[in-house]
């Protein structure tokens, strides 16, 4: 690859870092403290490409440890450079989704590590508080009894076919949440039954072809479900739901 | 030219392109894939600016005073100065390049490129913040990955011959009268081409596995600890994970007993797909084909006395 053809592609895998961190899409790969960290290297990918741009129009010769080394002559490098192409296509032309039901099948059906949760920890204020998914497992975990059982709660999730292994009267689908702890590579899944006494859950159906089918739902979780005899998956007893759109950020961290 | 010639197919292609990433699969592996790319490449370029810093100003001289002169003792302080810079994987590579660049020993260079992202505090926090219930595992962490640095640099002592390296990478940066910003930015340029190209290779790789290692894998193997340490040491290599999130994901497969998790956390950092491919675009293949599995071996070893000595058994 010439020199002049690393610049360019330098400056296409540095605008499209700096992309996907102004538009926000970004949230769909990394987490959010990743931004600072991709728009300064996106920033930076574009100087130093431009540095050397402007210096190789003025005559200058480059200078590295490599000069004049032997198997890429006059600053070419090797094949293996034009992979960088790739994400900068993936992340132009074919727009991608954010990890949705489809990760559920492979390495990312297992389950999220809850987070260290005091068993009397209280439910925030107001009539039925938003949990998240993580927040809702954690808790079932340390007390299958404690204060998230004694009062409604609001959560929000996809649909996916239920993973139903225990008791609690799971009739219906889960709604499971996918948590990534550094980028979308390590996406674990996080899920709850839903049980449906008072029969509100028709209609609420995993996606299809077309993408995952979020909701919100309000409910109360059974109490002493979420113990390692149903896999750390509590029952949420459904009073309400209503559809919602992707939610953004995507995931939960 | 060439460049055009990709970017003008590629968008005549897009429908196509498209209409592959119905598949749950495909679709899930390019974002897996997309992930890697955006997690790493501040990663990789974070590398490349301590890198650039090393060639401009830091020079072989000032080197030489710090690091003791018999290789030795060089390996273990070179592998303690791991401790304090805060990197993954992905930036230890050009950083070690460069040190070798500057007159390090390359035994002490790899003993830095195994430490540094392995035992540094970021890592250890996240070990401790994903099993609240066995802070144990962040001591056993820290000294199996410390044995392995140094001991893959000790051997290297030992068995490593000069033309596992180009020599082309032993030579600093001629003072040709460059001004040092223009040495920093061209030498950081020239390290993302370099490298960067070899990341997306590693991340293709890695994309490619964690969509297709089934999560059978590790079910059922609670019961066989050398057949799960086989099988998790396996993974580490396969998933490539950052070794800051890699805690994460060894707490989430909760069935395993400690060790198995343990020798995940240790090999994962040291030898993985990513690094294997950044390795033979950075040092060369020939080096890469030896480096890789001695590190593997060594890893695995180290992570099972470590854990034995520090769980007082299979945890």
């Amino acid at each position: 690859m010439t020199r002049d053809t690393q610049h360019v592609l330098l400056v296409l895998v540095g605008g499209v870092l700096i992309k996907i961190v102004l538009d926000g899409s970004y949230l769909r790969y990394v987490r959010p403290w990743s931004a600072t960290p991709v728009l300064v290297v996106g920033v930076v990918l574009v100087a130093v490409a431009l540095v050397a741009l402007v210096r190789d129009l003025r005559g200058r010769s480059p200078s590295t440890g490599d000069h004049g080394h032997d198997h890429h002559p006059e600053g070419r490098a090797g094949p293996a450079a034009w992979l960088l192409v790739l994400p900068v296509l993936a992340l132009l032309l074919v727009v991608l989704p954010a990890l949705g039901s489809g990760a559920l099948a492979g390495f990312g059906a297992r389950a999220a590590p809850t987070v260290a949760t005091p068993a009397d920890e209280p439910l925030p204020p107001g009539e039925a508080p938003a949990l998240g998914l993580l927040d809702v497992v954690s808790r079932t975990s340390a007390d299958p009894h404690g204060p998230v059982t004694e009062r409604e709660i609001t959560v929000t999730g996809f649909v996916a076919p239920s993973v139903a292994t225990g008791a609690g009267g799971a009739d219906g689908p889960d709604l499971a949440r996918l948590v990534i702890s550094c980028c979308a590579a390590d996406a674990s899944a996080v899920r709850l039954h839903l049980a449906d006494p008072s029969g509100r859950l028709a209609g609420v159906v995993p996606g299809g072809a077309e993408g995952d089918r979020w909701v919100t739902i309000r409910g109360r979780v059974v109490a002493g479900t979420g113990t390692p005899a149903d896999g750390h998956v509590p029952t949420l007893s459904v009073t309400a739901w209503w559809p919602i759109a992707t939610p953004d950020p995507v995931y939960e961290y | 030219m060439a460049l055009c010639a990709t970017l003008l197919l590629a968008t005549l292609l897009q429908g196509p392109l498209v209409g592959l990433l119905d598949a749950p699969t495909v679709r899930t592996g390019a974002t897996v894939f997309v992930a890697i790319c955006v997690q790493a490449l501040p990663f990789l370029v974070l590398g490349t600016l301590l890198s650039g810093v090393l060639a401009a100003w830091v020079s072989p001289a000032v080197l030489r005073r710090v690091l003791p002169t018999r290789p030795a003792l060089a390996v273990p302080v070179a592998g303690a100065a791991g401790l304090v810079l805060p990197g993954c994987e992905c930036a230890s590579v050009p950083v070690a390049r460069r040190l070798i660049g500057q007159g390090v020993p390359e035994a002490a260079a790899c003993a830095f490129l195994l430490a540094a992202p392995a035992i540094n505090p970021v890592v250890l926090v996240a070990t401790a913040v994903a099993f609240p219930d066995h802070p144990e595992m962040v001591g056993a962490r820290l000294l199996g990955s410390a044995a392995t640095a140094v001991g893959v640099g000790w051997l290297l002592t030992r068995v490593g011959r000069p033309g596992w390296i180009p020599a082309r990478l032993r030579h600093p940066p001629p003072d040709d009268g460059t001004p040092r910003w223009a040495v920093f930015s061209e030498t950081v340029r020239h390290d993302v081409v370099d490298a960067g190209g070899f990341l997306v290779l590693g991340g293709l790789a890695a994309a490619a596995f964690t969509v297709l290692v089934p999560r059978s894998w590790v079910d059922g193997l609670a019961g066989h600890v050398v057949l799960a340490v086989a099988v998790m040491a396996l993974l580490a290599v396969l998933l490539a994970l950052c070794s800051e999130a890699d805690a994460f994901v060894a707490a989430s497969l909760s069935a395993l007993p400690l060790l198995p998790r343990l020798v995940f956390l240790v090999v994962g950092p040291a030898v993985d797909v990513k690094l294997v491919a950044l390795q033979a675009g950075t040092f060369g293949r020939a080096f890469a084909l030896r480096f890789a599995p001695l590190t593997f071996v060594v890893a695995v070893s180290c992570a099972v006395l470590a854990g034995l000595l520090v769980f007082g058994g299979t945890g």
